[in-house]
């Protein structure tokens, strides 16, 4: 025999679906973030500077790069770095001996990303970055390359 | 038997009650009708002996107010009392506030997904930046946002001094 859904059944349902909603939402606002930075070099050239032994940067980041309205063929990866974050934590995460990232999560996927040089603010971003976004913070370098630092968001 | 109006008849013509026409048809159905003088004649004795015994009340007050009086009586108990709502029990009207309550949580919930689950997500966008021409670019296809500084130029943010070499 097939039970009757009652309309208390069906409330009580409803509630302890939202409640478990709710507790899942709760859990993303204040979850873990794992970040990635990548210090990257755009240029036509199709290697690295002679003694540099850069890599070309991951398909997907080169992907998501080459889908930028930037002039560069290749894309090669200096360095990275891999860090993670509680929210309203804040980072410092240096990418060169002259810049640093500071990165603060500001609940769920919203970030505050601002980047020094030379110990001076250059830019601030706030935004969210959903999981495999990327944030690229830029700018020019000698003989028409350019320097590229690359934010993924990784979990 | 007399049919209800023919007895009622008889009784008006012993009392003296009917038209001198009336009484006088009457006077000639009684001559005629052997059932109708013996009713007369019943209708004549119950009368007498019902003579005897008037209690003679006489009301305190004038007939006509007694009767409003009546009346009035009548009117109230004819006034049917207000009809009571029916008591609702306690859990139909936590139903009535939980029906309606359940449908709003259930849409700010959707409400927050959704804007959780937007590409950008659902929180504004905000640049602070030094640089005056400095430009902002983001790719919802991609997910990518980029922050292009024009200054500083060449070897001023990321690039080490050496040869322009980034490390």
């Amino acid at each position: 025999m097939r039970p009757k859904l009652s309309l208390t059944s069906v409330v009580g349902s409803v509630w302890l679906a939202l409640f478990v909603l709710a507790c899942f939402h709760a859990e993303a606002q204040t979850g873990e973030m794992k970040l990635r930075a990548y210090l990257v070099w755009g240029t036509d050239d199709d290697k690295p500077p002679e003694g540099k032994n850069y890599k070309r940067v991951e398909t997907d980041i080169e992907k998501k790069l080459k889908g930028l309205p930037l002039k560069y063929k290749h894309y090669f990866e200096v360095n990275r770095t891999n860090f993670s974050l509680v929210t309203n934590a804040i980072k410092k995460v240096p990418v060169s001996e002259k810049c640093e990232l500071e990165v603060k999560s500001a609940g769920g996927p919203n970030l505050e990303v601002a980047l020094f040089g030379k110990g001076k603010e250059a830019a601030r971003q706030k935004q969210p970055l959903p999981k495999d976004e990327v944030l690229v913070v830029s700018g020019n370098a000698p003989n028409s390359t350019a320097w590229l630092v690359v934010l993924k968001r990784l979990e | 038997m007399k049919d209800y109006q023919e007895q009622l008849k008889l009784q008006a013509y012993l009392d003296g009650e009917l038209p001198e026409a009336e009484a006088r048809e009457v006077a000639n159905w009684l001559a005629q009708d052997q059932d109708a003088v013996a009713l007369l004649a019943e209708l004549r004795n119950t009368r007498k002996a019902m003579m005897g015994f008037e209690a003679g009340i006489k009301l305190p007050e004038s007939r006509e107010f007694y009767w409003s009086k009546i009346q009035r009586e009548i009117a109230r108990l004819d006034v049917s009392p207000p009809e009571r709502e029916p008591a609702v029990p306690l859990f139909s009207r936590l139903r009535r506030l939980l029906l309606p309550m359940a449908g709003l949580a259930s849409l700010i919930i959707i409400s927050l997904v959704a804007l959780q689950s937007q590409p950008g997500g659902g929180a504004g966008t905000e640049t602070a930046l030094a640089d005056s021409g400095a430009f902002t670019y983001h790719d919802f296809a991609s997910g990518t946002t980029l922050v292009w500084l024009s200054y500083p130029a060449d070897n001023e943010l990321a690039m080490n001094d050496d040869e322009g070499s980034l490390e």
